[in-house]
């Protein structure tokens, strides 16, 4: 009996394997059935509509960067059904966003609203997430045009992370400068910062104690080298933890925020419209 | 039953007879469609008897750079080798990637091809640069001057280098042609020096930090020596590299694989 249950369960895996094996190579035969046929068309028209068939197909099979790459060879002027002209505006909005080309992805969400003067949720959800990651001016100018659902107003974090800035820079760094290692504990790397007071107090007291035992030679030299590298060293260091401290808040912001969108988008999906 | 086993003939034959298109292989890399392109190469299974499915597999390597199997697969199929655009193509940027690799695709042409790459100019260039006694006059102006590069460095003696390191800090780095480096490692030394010197005078040479200055001064002095031998090593290594790269691209330029 156990021999029979660890054979079958063995024969479901192998069919398992074999048919995602098969789906692939489907889609991928697919695919270049379809180019085949785009070379032998000569019509553009009929080029496009193969084209937008493999951008498509890409789209259903979530292999995302090649349906980017597909939609670069369609184009708008040739289609003859305006609904599926939509559809295709919106998908390549959505796309764009997705693989981070928001410039493009604006270009075709104006098409698409254009095209529909959409204003259900879901559109100015997308259209507030491409405006919110290009720049603050356009994410506003996009909120004034529109009546907007208040459900959407949280959304407002995303336009505040790139700008976010830590306060007070100027501070931390003059700490450092003052009694060097300050400001980089104040960054929260105490450790380092407590190791640059040593070494940088160690280093001047044995410079002062050469100079006591008449080394003025070994004084300026070891003065020279050690001295301002470990001064100027930690005002440096003070900078990079600086920099480092401000990208892990921009970063916990961002989480924040996704966490939000996620609710969101959960709320009111937005998905690919493939009517086919 | 006879007439559905003579349709199972005929797709048989049909299958085997199938041809690969080149205009629409050309029209795949035109638009960089290399997945449609790898899955249009393997939809003719290995059993079918087509010739130039090797020789575009082929070629498929070596547009994206797979040397390894570009080479595993070249000595199976040896008629690929009367290609000599091919040749020319595959050499050039053999040599970008790997010298001995290019050596070899020589000697797979030498042992199953009709020997074309044995007159090439990146045949030549190899042997040249292993070669003191060879002559350049083959070479074209354009990579004259390369060479010229790489001669000089060739000639230069890392004894002579590390003599001139030992006599003046720096002056080795000066030889061998890095004259940037020389103020720094002369300053170095000086520094360190004048420390060991002033401490040693006014102490002695058994106290702790006439023995620690001039510990470092040994260091920085003796590592100067090594690091311009080390360097003039580097340097040749680099200058035949640049040389050999400037052929390839010579050899490769103008030469399109479809």
């Amino acid at each position: 009996m156990k021999w029979l249950i660890t054979n079958l369960l063995v024969f479901i895996c192998i069919n398992v394997l074999v048919a995602q094996t098969k789906e692939v190579k489907n889609y991928e035969n697919s695919m270049l059935k379809i180019e085949q046929k785009i070379f032998m068309s000569k019509n553009d028209t009929l080029k496009n509509e193969f084209y937008l068939k493999k951008f498509n197909s890409s789209l259903r099979e979530k292999d995302f960067g090649r349906s980017y790459f597909e939609l670069s060879r369609i184009r708008g002027r040739y289609f003859n059904d305006s609904i599926a002209l939509q559809d295709f505006y919106w998908n390549a909005a959505l796309i764009s966003k997705l693989v981070n080309k928001l410039d493009y992805a604006e270009t075709y969400y104006d098409a698409y609203i254009d095209l529909t003067q959409d204003s259900s949720i879901n559109s100015q959800l997308l259209g507030l997430l491409i405006n919110a990651e290009l720049d603050s001016s356009s994410y506003n100018m996009f909120k004034k045009n529109l009546t907007l659902d208040t459900a959407l107003n949280c959304l407002d974090c995303l336009s505040l992370i790139p700008y976010y800035r830590l306060k007070n820079k100027l501070g931390y760094i003059w700490a450092s400068c003052l009694v060097p290692g300050l400001g980089t504990a104040f960054t929260g790397d105490v450790y380092n910062g407590l190791g640059s007071v040593m070494t940088i107090g160690s280093a001047s007291y044995g410079v002062y104690y050469l100079f006591l035992n008449k080394l003025y030679l070994s004084t300026g030299i070891w003065g020279y080298l050690f001295i301002p590298r470990f001064y100027f060293g930690n005002i440096r260091m003070t900078k990079y933890r600086l920099e480092k401290l401000e990208e892990k808040r921009r970063a916990k912001l961002a989480i924040t925020c996704e966490l939000t969108t996620k609710k969101l988008l959960i709320n009111y999906p937005i998905d690919f419209r493939l009517s086919e | 039953m006879k007439i559905k086993l003579l349709m199972v003939f005929l797709m048989i034959c049909f299958s085997s007879y199938s041809q690969i298109n080149s205009s629409f292989i050309k029209h795949l890399v035109l638009y960089d469609l290399n997945t449609e392109h790898n899955s249009y190469l393997n939809s003719f299974s290995d059993s079918t008897n087509i010739d130039s499915l090797d020789y575009f597999k082929l070629k498929f390597y070596l547009l994206h750079n797979k040397y390894d199997t570009f080479l595993d697969n070249v000595s199976v199929n040896p008629d690929v080798l009367n290609d000599s655009s091919l040749l020319d193509y595959s050499t050039g940027h053999l040599l970008k990637w790997s010298i001995s690799k290019t050596k070899s695709l020589i000697k797979i042409d030498s042992l199953f091809g009709m020997n074309y790459l044995s007159n090439s100019l990146i045949k030549k260039s190899l042997l040249l640069v292993g070669d003191k006694t060879l002559s350049a006059d083959f070479l074209p102006s354009s990579l004259r001057t390369h060479f010229d590069e790489f001669e000089k460095t060739r000639n230069k003696k890392a004894w002579v280098g590390g003599a001139l390191a030992t006599l003046l800090p720096g002056a080795g780095k000066l030889y061998i042609g890095r004259g940037k480096s020389f103020l720094g490692s002369f300053m170095v030394n000086i520094f360190y020096g004048a420390t060991a010197y002033e401490s040693i005078h006014q102490f002695g040479i058994r106290n702790t930090y006439s023995i620690l200055t001039t510990g470092v001064f040994s260091a920085f002095y003796l590592s100067n020596i090594y690091g311009t031998i080390f360097d003039l090593k580097r340097i040749k290594i680099e200058k035949k590299k640049h040389f050999l790269y400037e052929v390839a691209d010579y050899q490769s330029s103008g030469v399109y694989l479809y």
